[in-house]
């Protein structure tokens, strides 16, 4: 069920800005993000490698290498996330805040059984279940054996269902998942994804999907979020984006997914390339391949433009036209 | 290419030329002895000489100059046994890589062999049925360290024979010799020049350790362990004796190591510190 | 597994024969050993039966035959110098060398491996700077003259440790010191290598985000999964401090097989060098054999 607007939210996020390397000629990773996140919400954060939603990602659940810059805020339970001490953090992992890594492949100790795994965060977060109810939550099949076998000796969507039993064991308040399908097979991408909204469903999670797979938030979630060279562009109940995208940027990456007519399979690229993160014009950063683009465009950086129920863009010609 | 740590390759390039040259520097002839000036300690100390910077052994040989002289014996040794293992180790790896079949496991079970024995037990073995002397030591270090030089070639060879433009070159009809020398060898030998300065610093140490024991140089030649092992009987009242030779035995080592791992580093990221 | 276990056995069974081949080809360059186990005023007559009782007169690949069958029953042969079976002696000798390996195993590891992994844990700063420093030198120093420098610093200026001899504790410090040194250095390293890449993998990351504490991470996690290339040197380090002991032992006077493999060389006593070499390099083989089965144990990946 979608979430109550009235409710506060879960999450806010404000001039969430992730910077790394010289204070000279920073390359900024993420720059000014700003969102709120209901409990029990699902939001999807689209975007291309290098959009920065990884890295908004690991902002949030402070795993950026110490040489990042954070600056902003993140506030959780009206606690600032970017503040807390790395044991306060350390709490808040794995137990009210949970993230499942891309990678499911790796990202089991292959020396360890899966029972031994499992138990290991069961022990720590003092999770009542047991192993075996916990991969049944996570429709994995025969989950007795599993316990006893190696990570190495399960295929990808059953690693990614144990990851996701493991993250979900102590019923978080907010589940992120990062680029939860894309190592998968198609024919298993679909249930992992039923699988995340049935645990919106019954435990009232709020969830944040980072994915570059357009379909799949169209699937899934709620609210989207478009990311381009580290700054949101759009933002908006997934539906309205779908059927009427207003940034230039959303619209071309709608329009690049490949259509299938009964001749032949049409691939539509956005033509030029994302800027170099250390050298970000003044302006908006999509203004050279933008095919609207105004003088302003690339003089100022858009502000954001209220575009409807819920709905904001960041576009000079967007407000060109309310 | 990869900058590499000044220091260190200056000193190796001032023991390649003290190696090379150094005979015009020595203030005295290194087996000349003078009993007037027995166990002189080096300058500077109570007793010491001008003449006789680093001091005098018990036979009143001038420690400098057998120490430049040794310089000579155990480089060029170590030289000669890392250039003559290298290319034979090179050959029989471009040899069994790209054969392959019978050819291929043939030689890889030779070099197996060889590395699975501890190379100062096969030292002794070879020293045990030959002789000790400057010969026999070289042909010891070529025997016990061609084999690592093979098995690098070899997975060289391996992985660049199945690249495409290997093959589009055998379709094409050109001869596997030329294969080998225009394709693999210039991309293996960043990683073979590694491994052959990182074996000059083994060879210095298993070289000057067999002469430590009276298996290696014989006098009147000298090296650096041999002055060692003729002043360990004078130790407690003659450190110079001990110290000196050790001292240029690790800086040499440590030199020629340092160069080794910065030139292996850039081939290898991963083995690098 | 047994197929694996199968296929390293055989591979060692194969190395073992060459290095028989070896020995004997060895041991035949050395000459004919007539004339120095013979008296002078033996007479031809006397030479002859000798060269037949040991079938020297019979062509070269049965005199290796006969060889490896000597060998495969214990029979390496009498040493010139003692006229006892080599094989007795080296076994002898073989117990204070083993212990002197053992201690500077224990040595190099208790030292080498904290040090390993206190510099990937905190890959900057002084700590990191020092272990690489520390490796450097315990690589480059010939152990002999690091036994050298000991013995004169602790034996004659301090007076406080022996600087020869077997049989008290005292006597086992400085060697195993002088032994454990060269290989901490190396333990040392390759630790923090295997730790530092354990620590960048995907499952360290999972883990953290999981809430797992990082000292159980290092610890069980991190640490497992880099011990298994670890302990496969360590195998192989335990062999390279056998034949490592061979010069610290000649140093501190210490009666294992390094004092009698050199002893035998500068007297020629040939079937001692022999009875030596064969002992340790089997030995050598069968640590490293173990050492991959132990492998195959801790890695899953290998065996199912």
């Amino acid at each position: 069920m979608p979430p109550d607007d009235a409710a506060s939210p879960i999450l806010t996020v404000r001039h969430l800005t992730v910077a790394f390397g010289p204070a000279h000629q920073p390359v900024r990773a993420v720059s000014d993000a700003s969102f709120a996140l209901a409990a029990g919400e699902i939001l999807g954060i689209a975007g291309e490698s290098g959009s920065g939603k990884t890295t908004l990602c690991a902002a949030l659940i402070r795993t950026l290498p110490r040489l990042a810059r954070t600056a902003g805020e993140a506030l959780f339970d009206g606690r600032d996330l970017l503040r807390l001490s790395e044991r306060e953090m350390s709490a808040l992992r794995g137990s009210e805040i949970a993230m499942v890594l891309q990678n499911p492949m790796t990202s089991l100790d292959p020396l360890f059984t899966i029972g031994n795994q499992i138990d290991e965060v069961r022990r720590e977060r003092r999770v009542a279940l047991s192993a075996v109810e916990l991969l049944r939550r996570v429709h994995l099949t025969a989950p007795e054996l599993r316990l006893r076998q190696y990570p190495h000796q399960l295929s990808g969507g059953m690693r990614q269902r144990v990851l996701t039993a493991m993250a979900t064991a102590a019923v978080p308040r907010l589940l992120i998942a990062d680029e939860p399908t894309t190592a998968l097979d198609a024919s298993i991408q679909d249930e992992i994804l039923l699988l995340f909204r049935e645990i919106r469903d019954t435990a009232g999670c709020a969830i944040i999907i980072v994915t570059h797979d357009l379909a799949a938030i169209r699937r899934l979630c709620d609210r989207v979020i478009v990311m381009y060279a580290g700054r949101i562009v759009e933002e908006g109940p997934t539906g309205d984006i779908f059927r009427t995208p207003r940034h230039p940027y959303t619209r071309a990456l709608l329009a690049s997914l490949p259509r299938f007519t009964a001749d032949e399979v049409i691939l539509q690229a956005i033509p030029g390339q994302v800027p170099n993160l250390a050298e970000l014009p003044a302006g908006c950063a999509f203004a050279d391949r933008c095919t609207l683009v105004l003088d302003r465009c690339r003089r100022e950086q858009p502000v954001a433009v209220a575009a409807g129920d819920r709905r904001r863009v960041f576009c000079w010609q967007a407000e060109a036209d309310t | 290419m990869t900058r590499l740590p000044a220091v260190s390759v200056t000193i190796c390039v001032l023991l390649v030329i003290a190696a090379l040259f150094g005979w015009a520097l020595e203030p005295f002839t290194p087996d000349a002895a003078d009993f007037a000036a027995v166990l002189v300690p080096p300058f500077g100390l109570e007793g010491g000489l001008a003449q006789h910077l680093l001091g005098t052994d018990q036979l009143g040989r001038d420690m400098l100059s057998r120490l430049i002289a040794g310089t000579h014996i155990s480089l060029m040794t170590a030289g000669a046994a890392v250039a003559v293992a290298g290319t034979i180790g090179v050959v029989l790896g471009l040899i069994g890589g790209y054969l392959g079949g019978l050819v291929e496991a043939a030689t890889m079970r030779l070099t197996d062999a060889f590395l699975a024995l501890p190379f100062i037990l096969m030292a002794l073995a070879i020293v045990a049925a030959l002789g000790p002397g400057i010969g026999n030591i070289i042909l010891v270090m070529i025997l016990t360290n061609w084999a690592r030089y093979a098995r690098l070639v070899r997975s060289e060879v391996l992985s660049i024979k199945q690249r495409d433009f290997v093959l589009l070159a055998r379709v094409a009809g050109v001869r596997p010799l030329v294969i080998a020398l225009r394709h693999v060898l210039p991309n293996a030998l960043t990683s073979i020049l590694a491994l052959a300065v990182l074996d000059v610093g083994r060879a210095i140490v298993l070289e000057s350790s067999l002469s430590f024991l009276g298996l290696g140089i014989q006098p009147p030649d000298v090296s650096w362990g041999l002055i060692l092992a003729e002043g360990r009987t004078y130790m407690s009242v003659a450190w110079w004796l001990t110290v000196w030779p050790g001292l240029l035995i690790v800086l040499a080592v440590i030199s020629f190591n340092t160069v080794g791992e910065r030139l292996r580093g850039h081939f290898d990221p991963r083995s690098a510190l | 597994m047994a197929m694996f276990i199968t296929r390293r056995v055989g591979q060692t069974l194969v190395t073992l024969l060459l290095l028989t081949l070896m020995i004997f080809t060895l041991a035949r360059l050395t000459g004919d050993p007539t004339p120095l186990v013979m008296p002078s005023e033996a007479t031809d007559a006397d030479r002859a039966f000798f060269r037949q009782e040991y079938g020297l007169d019979r062509p070269l690949p049965e005199q290796y035959f006969l060889f490896l069958g000597n060998v495969l029953h214990g029979n390496l042969g009498i040493s010139f110098r003692f006229r006892e079976p080599a094989l007795g002696l080296v076994l002898q000798a073989l117990g204070p060398t083993m212990q002197l390996a053992g201690i500077a195993m224990v040595v190099a590891i208790v030292i080498g491996m904290p040090l390993g992994i206190l510099a990937a844990v905190s890959p900057v700063g002084r700590l990191a700077i020092f272990v690489r420093g520390y490796a450097s030198l315990g690589q480059a120093m010939p152990s002999f003259w690091v036994a050298l420098m000991l013995i004169m610093l602790f034996a004659i200026t301090l007076r406080l440790f022996p600087s020869s001899g077997y049989g008290s504790v005292a006597n086992f410090v400085l060697p195993s010191v002088t032994l454990g040194f060269y290989a901490s250095a190396s333990i040392a390293l390759l630790t923090r290598a295997n730790m530092a890449e354990a620590l960048r993998s995907d499952f360290v990351q999972m883990e953290r985000v999981l809430g797992i504490p990082w000292r159980r991470i290092v610890l069980k996690h991190a640490l497992r999964n880099a011990a298994v290339p670890i302990v496969t040197y360590l195998g192989l380090q335990f062999g390279l401090l056998l034949s490592g002991a061979i010069v610290t032992e000649r140093v501190f006077a210490w009666p294992g097989i390094g004092q009698l493999v050199v002893d035998a060389i500068l007297n020629r006593d040939f079937p001692v060098v022999q009875a030596s070499v064969l002992v340790t390099a089997v030995l050598f083989m069968a640590i490293n054999l173990a050492v991959d089965l132990i492998y195959a144990v801790l890695d899953p990946r290998i065996r199912t």
